[in-house]
């Protein structure tokens, strides 16, 4: 009898062992910050500890391009995955994508060597110092330059980066799905937080939590906020869920100490985050922006527990630099992400090219390259919109008599907001140079151009047209002089050209070709900016080219004096 | 600054080459006279004011830049009261629904409902090859499947950072 016990008792330890520990999820509770138990659930919304995996995306350092498609690396085998949004970075999201459903086979990597335990649950703490070592080790990036294509000594060459992103194997509403922190946040908000209210430890808190930045990089923040709260879709969208491998110097952070950076005379944007409690039209916040002593107040601001709302003002800077502090209050329950606000209002005119000389000489001149900088050509927010739910009950007042009576709430749906910036250049040589020849012409005459910018969104009150384009010229290596180019149109489809050159002969809108510019191609640079949402500036490089074939010298010829 | 400087040495007002080899004596120079080779310093500059807007707003909203009010949306307000007619006929709601068999609540004693019944699909439920995915609908039906990589390198050895 007791050798009989024996063997139960080991084999019901061993069954414990070997069969996997399934957590359910049903609202808070279910998973803790990786230390307490993991609460009680129902089978259609549940995730089992190491039911998880890394999204991996090689990232251009210099413009924060996607130059791989992404991959996703786990020990697991989720060939049970019924629906995902396909292999998409945050990055992506970031840069407008939005989150659509797959038609592909969800496809993951199993790597010989074994991935680290990536999010944390009730059975078992992540190692962050395991998941770096692991992900910066010769072995890994060796197995991610295998599978994505891309050669491992330039992939650790330093001019790339690589983003990872924890992925979580869960089954939400029945239906088994493969998520990242980021599109999770995104599809809460789909789900007007449907995801939150169901599976809350695992997607607003531990997987988000998972990973998150110490060193601010690849135009995302370190992390500051609670790291064992569940966050916001907010949160989770901006700063949370990536961890990135680096093989150079983090990007150096912005020092300037401003929030925003604007031009005078411009009409600009500033945002803040607004949350805390629900509010509602029942329940109303307001926020407060005071701008150099104008106050603005912002009304109709709503958005459910626990989630938060963009908040922007609307308004024009000043004809004259300076630093600007704004700043920002908020009546009812909501609080503001920020109170203060310091903006630097600058001046970009006045730096326009010395007069040209017939003379000039530069004969160590090289062509430099053209400039590449950050550029976001597209933005997402949105906007919390409240709806009357009614609920009609039907009280008694006697026997055959009675009222309804609206028992009702306010609900509050997610609407999606976009706006996304395209443009082109145009450089041509000037219609008063008289040897040039479509894009082809003698060097030491004019050149004229033109930037056409265009704004397409679906809430054109929140964005502002693109309102300043700069031109840089290779003479000087795109640096030192450049011309602020004068708006020609009006409205969200909006044209530039240079202005009215001073210089000029004929006062043409003309930038002068240095004579001393070799043979070869011309390539003025533009950066296109001042498109504001509320979710930042938008802009874009453009570039043009002309073709230098020798100079204005040879036009001029030499003749006998007629007798 | 010291790029300023650096780049501003770089030009010279040195006579190109072939000028010096010019037989000026004997020698007019023609000059297209429509051409624009700049050199003409001091001229006022026209300004040429702004065309009108060539876009039409996406949405019915107006910018309200610089207004002291700004909504972030229109305002929301709840439905229209009822009238007394319909608010008390314990055959139909006021939203219009017909009730046959009205049940009297206590008004103290009003439960929220669960999650409404739409009608709607349940998650998971699967047709034609599609599985229904809240918020989404029917979606095609994925499944997975892995690769197992494995080769060279030292999983010992550091080769990137993070922090």
């Amino acid at each position: 009898m007791k050798r009989t016990l024996s063997i139960f008792i080991v084999l019901v330890l061993l069954l414990t062992a070997l069969l996997p520990l399934t957590a359910y999820a049903e609202g808070e509770g279910n998973i803790d910050n990786g230390s307490g138990s993991m609460g009680s659930g129902t089978s259609e919304n549940f995730w089992s500890p190491g039911d998880e995996g890394v999204r991996i995306t090689v990232v251009r350092a210099s413009d924060h391009a996607v130059v791989t498609i992404p991959v996703d690396f786990t020990n697991k085998h989720p060939d049970n995955i019924q629906a995902h949004f396909g292999k998409v970075s945050k990055i992506s999201y970031t840069n407008g994508f939005s989150l659509t459903p797959s038609m592909q086979q969800y496809t993951y990597v199993n790597p010989a060597q074994a991935v680290p335990r990536i999010i944390s649950s009730g059975s078992g703490n992540a190692n962050i110092d395991d998941i770096k070592r692991y992900f910066c080790s010769e072995y890994t990036l060796m197995r991610i330059a295998d599978v994505t294509g891309f050669n491992y000594d330039t992939l650790i060459n330093g001019d790339y980066k690589i983003l990872l992103e924890p992925v979580a194997y869960m089954t939400f509403q029945g239906v088994r799905i493969a998520v990242t922190a980021n599109e999770a946040a995104l599809y809460d908000q789909q789900l007007d937080g449907g995801l939150r209210s169901k599976m809350v430890s695992l997607s607003h808190k531990n997987l988000p939590l998972a990973m998150f930045l110490e060193t601010p990089d690849l135009g995302y923040p370190a992390w500051s906020g609670s790291r064992t709260a569940a966050a916001s879709n907010a949160d989770i969208i901006s700063s949370l869920g990536l961890g990135i491998i680096r093989f150079s110097e983090a990007e150096p952070p912005q020092v300037s100490g401003y929030d925003y950076t604007y031009r005078v005379n411009t009409q600009v944007i500033t945002s803040v985050t607004v949350s805390g409690g629900q509010a509602d039209p029942d329940h109303p916040v307001t926020a407060r922006f005071t701008i150099g002593g104008q106050t603005y107040t912002v009304n109709n601001i709503y958005y459910p527990e626990s989630d938060s709302q963009l908040v922007w003002v609307r308004w024009t800077t000043p004809s004259t630099p300076q630093t600007m502090t704004i700043h920002v209050s908020v009546t009812g329950r909501g609080r503001a992400s920020q109170g203060t606000i310091t903006a630097n209002i600058v001046d970009l005119s006045g730096h326009e090219p010395p007069n040209p000389v017939a003379d000039d000489r530069n004969d160590s001149y090289t062509q430099p390259a053209v400039p590449n900088n950050p550029q976001k050509t597209s933005a997402t927010w949105g906007v919390w919109r409240p709806w009357w739910h009614a609920y009609w009950v039907w009280h008694s007042t006697g026997e055959d008599s009675g009222y309804w009576c609206d028992h009702g709430w306010w609900e509050v749906e997610w609407n999606t907001c976009t706006a996304s910036l395209s443009a082109s250049t145009s450089v041509v040589p000037d219609a008063k140079n008289p040897t040039a020849s479509a894009k082809t012409m003698k060097s030491g005459y004019g050149i004229n151009q033109t930037v056409t910018a265009n704004v397409s969104t679906n809430q054109s009150s929140a964005v502002t047209a693109a309102q300043t384009a700069v031109t840089y010229f290779p003479e000087f290596r795109y640096q030192s002089y450049w011309r602020l180019l004068e708006r020609t149109g009006g409205g969200l489809g909006t044209q530039f050209e240079f202005a009215r050159n001073r210089y000029s002969t004929y006062n043409r809108r003309t930038h002068f070709t240095p004579i001393w510019m070799p043979d070869g191609s011309y390539t003025p640079y533009t950066y296109l900016m001042d498109c504001w949402t509320p979710q930042g500036m938008l802009s874009m490089n453009l570039a043009d080219s002309v073709t230098i074939s020798g100079n204005l010298w040879s036009d001029w010829h030499i003749a006998p004096v007629k007798p | 600054m010291a790029l300023v400087i650096a780049i501003s040495s770089q030009f010279k007002t040195e006579t190109p080459p072939d000028g010096g080899n010019a037989p000026a004596s004997i020698a007019t120079v023609e000059v297209n006279p429509s051409a624009d080779i700049g050199g003409k310093a001091g001229e006022k500059e026209v300004v040429v004011p702004a065309s009108e807007p060539t876009a039409a707003p996406a949405d019915n909203t107006a910018p309200q830049t610089d207004q002291p009010v700004q909504n972030l949306q229109p305002e929301v307000t709840k439905p229209p009261e009822p009238t007394e007619s319909q608010k008390t006929d314990p055959t139909r709601k006021p939203s219009g629904e017909k009730v046959d068999n009205v049940q009297a609540t206590d008004h103290n004693n009003v439960q929220k409902p669960d999650a409404t019944q739409t009608g709607e699909p349940k998650g998971g439920e699967r047709k034609d090859g599609k599985v229904y995915l809240p918020g989404f609908g029917w979606v095609t039906e994925t499944g997975g499947s892995g690769t197992k990589v494995d080769g060279d390198g030292n999983i010992n050895k550091q080769v990137g950072t993070m922090d």
